[in-house]
C-alpha cells in the first residue's frame, strides 16, 4: 500500500502512479484487456483526452479560461434588443430538446448570473464583485439583466413540469443544468417584481419611442410567460384576452426584431461548455432561425392556453378525442405542453381536478356498455342470490376496476408522448389490455350468476350467450389501440411500400372486427332495455355513441379495402413489389410485421397461409378487383361526410342549450375543432384520391396500357399525400 | 402480407442463398475479412472512413469494442490498384439480445465517395449477413437515420423492414428507423425481458453506438 496523505480532514490522495505502471509494463503494447462490464455503452461515452474533438477541456494556444467571460458592462438599445432576441433563439432549442450546454449556457451574461450560484435572488447579477458605489443606471443591468432573471425562471418553471411527468430523457428534452438551479429557489413574483421594475424604468427614461417600445415588448412577453409557466389554470383573465394580448406582444417583438445590432464583445461562446461537463465532448451552439422560433412560440402560447380550455371537457369519449386530435397537430405540442396535458390527468388528485379516477373509468364503462351491475351503486338487490356471492362480485369488481385505472389514464397519457413513442407503447399496451379482456370476462361469467342474467341468442336465430358487458368494454379499447397501430405504422413511414396492401387488409380486418363487435354491445344494451326499462335516456345515449363509433369504423373499413384492393392490383402487375430475392422470405417478414399482433388472445392472430389467401384476392379478377374498390372509395367518401356531419364532440349537443356558456364561446375548443374536421376532411380527399387512382388504373387495364402504369406513395408532408394516415398512391401513365 | 402470387403455399423459411446475388465485384476490389493482425494497417482507416460521416468521432474504445470480440465480422473492400487501401468497411456485433434471440448486429457502414455506386456497400453486408447466418443467428438488427433513403433502400432490398422509429436519436436532432430482419421462425414469439408490463424499452435499447449520451440519462423514466 503506498501511504496516503492528508490534504484536508476528509480528503486523502494516494499516489499510484508507480503500481500503474508495474502493472502496464506486464503488457505487450496493443494488447487489449476488456473488462466483462466494459460495456458497447462505455465504449461510446469515453473520451480520449487532448482529442480537441472529443475532450473539452483542451484550451487552444490563444485564451486562457477565466478572463475570457469578457461582460461588458454597457450595451445600446440596439444591442440589448439583440442580445434578448438570440437568448430566444437558444431558449427554444432547449424548449425543442437540445441541451443547455449547447443553446442558453452558451450566454456569458446567463453563466455569470447563474455561477456561482446564487444565494439571494440580489445575488443574480452580472457584475459579482461587491462594491460600495451604486451601480450607474444602465440598460444592461437595469433591463437586460431582469430579462435574463426572468427568462432563466421560465426555464426552472417548464423544467419542473416536465420533469413531474412522462418525457424521454434527450429524446424530448435535456434535464441537465449542470450544477446551475435556474433560480429554482426563488419564488415568481420577486421575479415578477424585477421585470415590473424594469418597465417603469424604460417608461421614465429617454430612449426614442420606437427602441422603448421593443424593449417594452420584450420584457412584457417575458412577464406574461413567467404567469402562464408559473400556474397555467390559476392565472386570472379570460384565455382568449390573454392569448390575443401575448400573440400582439410576439408580433410586436417579431416586428422590431430588425431593431437589433449585435454586440462587439462574444455574448455567446461555446467556452463555456468545458466548465459545464467535462465528460462530454464539445457540442455546437443551436440557436433556433428567428423566423422558426417565432413559430414556435406562437404554437407553445396557443397550445398551453387551448390546453386549459380542456380542463372543462366532461366525458372520457370527447377527452379521449381531444387528446388524440391535439396531440396530432403538425408539428406536435412543445414537450412542455405535453407534460400540461398529461398533469390534466392527475390535477388536485383528480382526472380534470374534477372526477375520482374510479368514477372517471366507470362513467366509460357505463356509457359504452352499461352493465346490469354498478360497484357505484350498491343498494340494488342483485336478483335472488346470496349476499356472499354478491359481496364477492363487488369485490372483484372494485379490484378490476383499480386495476384498470393505470391503464386507462395510460391511453390518455400515452397520447402526450412523441409519435414514434406513442405508436410504440401502444404496442405494449395492448398486450396489457389483452391480459385485461381475461380479467374481465372473468367478473362478467360471475355477475352472469350472480345477477342471474338471462341468456339471449347472438347473432339472433343462433346459439345463446351473454352480455359480457366489462370484457366487451376492454375490448372495444383494445380495438382502438391496434387500429391506431397500424395507421400510426403509416404516418411514421414504418411500412414499406411492399407492405401497404397487407396492411392496408389488417387495417380493414380489425375495423370489420369491431364494427361486429360494436354491433353486439348495440344488440345487448337494446335488449336489456327492453328486459329492464330503468333509464331508458341512458341507453339512447349509449346507442347514440354507439352509431358515432360505428360512423366513423364505416369509413374506416370503407378506405382501408378500397386501397387494399387498388394496392393489390398494382402488385400484381408489378408496382410496389416485394424485393426478391431476399435474406427474408414472405413467412418471416410477416412474422416480423405482425409481430405486434401475434400474442393476442383476440383478436386470434392470422397466419401467414390465411393472410396470404384473404389478402391476396386470388380468386378475382383485375377488373372485379377494381370495380368493387370503386364502390368502396365513394361508400368511404360518403361515410366521411356523415361523420363530418357527427361533429367532434358527443355532449356538444347536449350542451348546446345551456344558457350557462361563457363568453368565449367563439374560441372554445378551437385547436381540437379545427385539427379535428382537417384530420376528417382530410380522410375525404384520401378517399376522392383513391377513386382517381382507381378510375386510371381501371382506364389502363381497358387500355391495355396497364404495365406502363407507374405508382408511388407521396411521402408524408408532400401536396399529394392527403393524409398521413392513409396511403393513397398516385398513379401515373 | 403483401399479394406475393407465386409464392409458393408452403414457402421455405429462407430464399436460398441470395449471397450470390447480392454480391458484386467490381474490377480492383478485393474483400477481405478484418483480423486483429490487421490493426496497425487498417484501424487507422477505418476510423478516418467512418469518422467522416460524423459529427462527433467515435473514441478508439468504440472500434476495439467491436473489431476486439467480433473481429471476423468485420469485412472490409480495398482497392487493389491503389496499395489495397480502405475503400468500404461493415462493422458488426453478434449476441444475445436481452436474453432472448441471437442478434448480429450491423454497427457501421461506409463506402468512400469514389467507390459508391458499384455495390460494395451491399456486398460488404451480404458477407456479414451470411456469416451471422453460419453462426446462427436468429436475427439481425440496426438503426439508420431516416434522411438517409440510400442506406434504408440499401437494406430493405436485403429483405429488412422497419420495426419502429426512434425519435430524435442522433445528436443532430434527427430521428431514426430501426430495421429488423428474422433469420428463423419463431423468433417474434423468444422471451425476451423486454415485455414487463408498463415497462417501455429504456433509451436507445442497448445498441448505443450511433449515439453519444451521457451516463446518467441512459435511463428514460418508465410511464408513471
Amino acid at each position: 500500500m503506498v501511504s496516503p496523505r492528508i490534504l484536508h480532514p476528509n480528503v486523502q490522495i494516494s499516489d499510484i502512479t508507480r503500481q500503474f505502471r508495474d502493472a502496464a509494463s506486464r503488457l505487450q503494447p496493443g494488447r487489449l484487456i476488456k473488462d466483462e462490464h466494459f460495456t458497447l455503452f462505455e465504449a461510446v461515452s469515453a473520451l480520449e483526452i487532448g482529442d480537441p474533438k472529443m475532450d473539452s477541456g483542451v484550451l487552444g494556444s490563444d485564451h486562457d479560461l477565466e478572463g475570457d467571460l469578457d461582460i461588458s458592462t454597457s450595451a445600446s438599445a440596439e444591442e440589448t434588443i439583440w442580445l434578448m432576441d438570440e437568448l430566444m433563439c437558444r431558449e427554444v432549442a432547449w424548449h425543442m430538446g437540445y441541451p443547455l450546454s449547447q443553446t442558453l449556457f452558451t450566454s456569458v451574461h446567463l453563466e455569470r448570473l447563474l455561477w456561482p450560484e446564487p444565494k439571494q435572488l440580489s445575488e443574480a447579477r452580472f457584475d459579482r464583485v461587491e462594491s460600495s458605489k451604486p451601480r450607474p443606471p444602465s440598460l444592461i443591468s437595469d433591463i437586460f439583466q431582469p430579462f435574463c432573471i426572468g427568462l432563466v425562471k421560465c426555464c426552472d418553471l417548464v423544467l419542473s413540469t416536465i420533469t413531474n411527468t412522462h418525457y424521454y430523457e434527450e429524446e424530448d428534452f435535456a434535464t441537465q443544468i449542470y450544477n446551475r438551479p435556474l433560480l429554482h429557489d426563488f419564488p415568481v413574483s420577486e421575479v415578477s417584481t424585477l421585470l415590473q421594475k424594469a418597465r417603469m424604468w424604460l417608461q421614465a427614461s429617454s430612449l426614442p419611442p420606437k427602441l422603448s417600445d421593443a424593449l417594452k415588448a420584450r420584457l412584457d412577453l417575458r412577464y406574461a410567460l413567467l404567469g402562464l409557466f408559473e400556474s397555467p389554470s390559476n392565472s386570472a383573465g379570460n384565455i382568449t384576452e390573454r392569448l390575443v394580448g401575448s400573440i400582439a406582444t410576439i408580433e410586436q417583438i417579431e416586428s422590431s426584431a430588425a431593431l437589433g445590432r449585435p454586440t462587439s464583445n462574444e455574448a455567446f461562446t461555446l467556452k463555456i461548455q468545458r466548465k459545464l461537463a467535462s465528460n462530454v465532448p464539445p457540442r455546437p451552439m443551436i440557436a433556433i432561425e428567428r423566423r422558426k422560433a417565432f413559430v414556435f412560440l406562437r404554437q407553445l402560447i396557443t397550445d398551453t392556453l387551448m390546453a386549459l380550455q380542456l380542463l372543462n371537457i366532461t366525458s372520457s369519449d370527447d377527452l379521449l378525442v381531444v387528446y388524440q386530435t391535439f396531440m396530432a397537430q403538425n408539428p406536435q405540442p412543445a414537450v412542455y405542453v405535453r407534460a400540461l396535458l398529461q398533469t390534466f390527468l392527475t390535477y388536485n388528485h383528480a382526472v380534470l381536478g374534477k372526477f375520482a379516477v374510479r368514477d372517471f373509468i366507470w362513467q366509460d364503462i357505463q356509457s359504452l356498455v352499461r352493465p346490469t351491475v354498478s360497484p357505484l351503486d350498491r343498494s340494488t338487490e342483485l336478483g335472488s342470490t346470496t349476499a356472499v356471492s354478491q359481496s364477492q362480485l363487488y369485490s372483484q369488481l372494485d379490484h378490476f376496476i383499480s386495476r384498470c385505472s393505470q391503464s386507462f389514464l395510460d391511453l390518455f397519457r400515452t397520447f402526450c408522448l412523441n409519435r414514434c413513442r406513442v405508436r410504440r407503447t401502444l404496442c405494449h399496451a395492448v398486450l396489457e389490455w389483452d391480459q385485461l379482456q381475461a380479467d374481465a370476462e372473468e367478473i362478467d361469467i360471475l355477475a352472469q350468476s350472480v345477477c342471474q342474467e338471462k341468456p339471449v341468442s347472438y347473432p339472433p336465430g343462433e346459439e345463446i350467450t351473454f352480455s359480457y358487458s366489462l370484457s366487451s368494454w376492454v375490448y372495444h379499447h383494445k380495438l382502438v389501440q391496434l387500429r391506431t397501430i397500424v395507421h400510426m405504422g403509416f404516418e411514421l413511414s414504418i411500412y414499406a411500400p411492399h407492405e401497404l396492401a397487407g396492411m392496408c387488409w389488417y387495417l380493414s380486418f380489425l375495423s370489420s372486427t369491431h364494427l361486429s363487435h360494436l354491433e353486439r354491445i348495440g344488440f345487448f344494451v337494446s335488449s336489456q332495455q327492453h328486459s329492464q326499462p330503468s333509464s331508458p335516456d341512458g341507453a339512447r345515449a349509449t346507442l347514440r355513441k354507439l352509431y358515432r363509433q360505428f360512423t366513423w369504423l364505416k369509413a374506416t373499413e370503407a378506405l382501408a379495402k378500397a386501397l387494399h384492393c387498388l394496392l393489390v392490383v398494382l402488385q400484381r402487375h408489378g408496382q410496389l413489389a416485394n424485393p426478391k430475392p431476399a435474406y427474408a422470405s414472405h413467412r418471416l417478414r410477416y412474422e416480423l410485421r405482425m409481430r405486434p399482433f401475434m400474442h393476442l388472445s383476440v383478436p386470434e392472430p392470422i397466419s401467414v397461409g390465411v393472410a396470404q389467401e384473404l389478402s391476396s384476392l386470388q380468386k378475382n379478377s383485375d377488373q372485379a378487383i377494381l370495380q368493387q374498390a370503386s364502390q368502396l372509395s365513394q361508400i368511404a367518401r360518403k361515410a366521411w361526410e356523415e361523420v363530418l356531419k357527427e361533429k367532434w364532440r358527443l355532449s356538444a349537443t347536449q350542451e348546446a342549450g345551456d344558457s350557462t356558456q361563457t363568453h368565449s364561446e367563439t374560441m372554445q375548443y378551437s385547436t381540437v375543432e379545427r385539427e379535428w374536421t382537417r384530420d376528417v376532411q382530410s380522410s375525404m380527399r384520401a378517399s376522392i384520391g383513391a377513386s382517381i387512382a382507381i378510375s386510371t388504373l381501371t382506364k389502363a387495364l381497358q387500355e391495355s396500357r396497364i404495365n406502363a402504369v407507374k405508382a408511388e406513395i407521396p411521402p408524408i408532408g408532400h401536396r399529394d399525400r392527403w393524409h398521413s394516415s392513409w396511403p393513397v398512391p398516385k398513379i401515373s401513365i | 402480407m403483401s399479394s406475393d402470387v407465386s409464392l409458393a403455399p408452403n414457402p421455405e423459411s429462407k430464399v436460398e442463398n441470395p449471397s450470390a446475388y447480392f454480391q458484386k465485384h467490381p474490377p480492383g476490389i478485393t474483400y477481405v475479412q478484418y483480423s486483429l493482425d490487421k490493426e496497425t494497417e487498417y484501424l487507422p482507416q477505418i476510423r478516418e472512413l467512418i469518422s467522416k460521416d460524423l459529427s462527433e468521432p467515435y473514441s478508439i474504445y468504440v472500434y476495439r469494442y467491436f473489431l476486439y470480440q467480433w473481429a471476423e465480422l468485420c469485412f472490409m473492400a480495398l482497392d487493389t490498384t491503389d496499395n489495397n487501401k480502405l475503400a468500404g468497411v461493415v462493422i458488426c456485433k453478434l449476441e444475445p439480445h436481452r436474453g432472448g434471440p441471437l442478434r448480429g448486429y450491423i454497427a457501421m457502414l461506409a463506402t468512400k465517395d469514389s467507390f459508391r455506386g458499384k455495390g460494395i456497400a451491399t456486398t460488404l453486408v451480404s458477407k456479414a449477413i451470411d456469416l451471422m447466418i453460419e453462426k446462427d443467428a436468429d436475427e439481425i438488427a440496426l438503426e439508420t437515420e431516416e434522411t438517409n433513403t440510400a442506406a434504408m433502400k440499401l437494406y430493405e432490398r436485403l429483405g429488412f423492414l422497419r420495426s419502429k422509429k426512434l425519435h430524435r436519436y442522433y445528436l443532430n436532432g434527427n430521428s431514426a428507423y430501426r430495421l429488423l430482419l428474422y433469420l428463423k421462425e419463431g423468433v417474434g414469439s423468444m422471451p425476451t425481458d423486454e415485455y414487463s408490463y408498463g415497462d417501455i424499452p429504456f433509451h436507445g435499447e442497448d445498441d448505443q453506438a450511433h449515439q453519444h449520451q451521457d451516463a446518467q440519462d441512459i435511463f428514460s423514466q418508465g410511464i408513471v
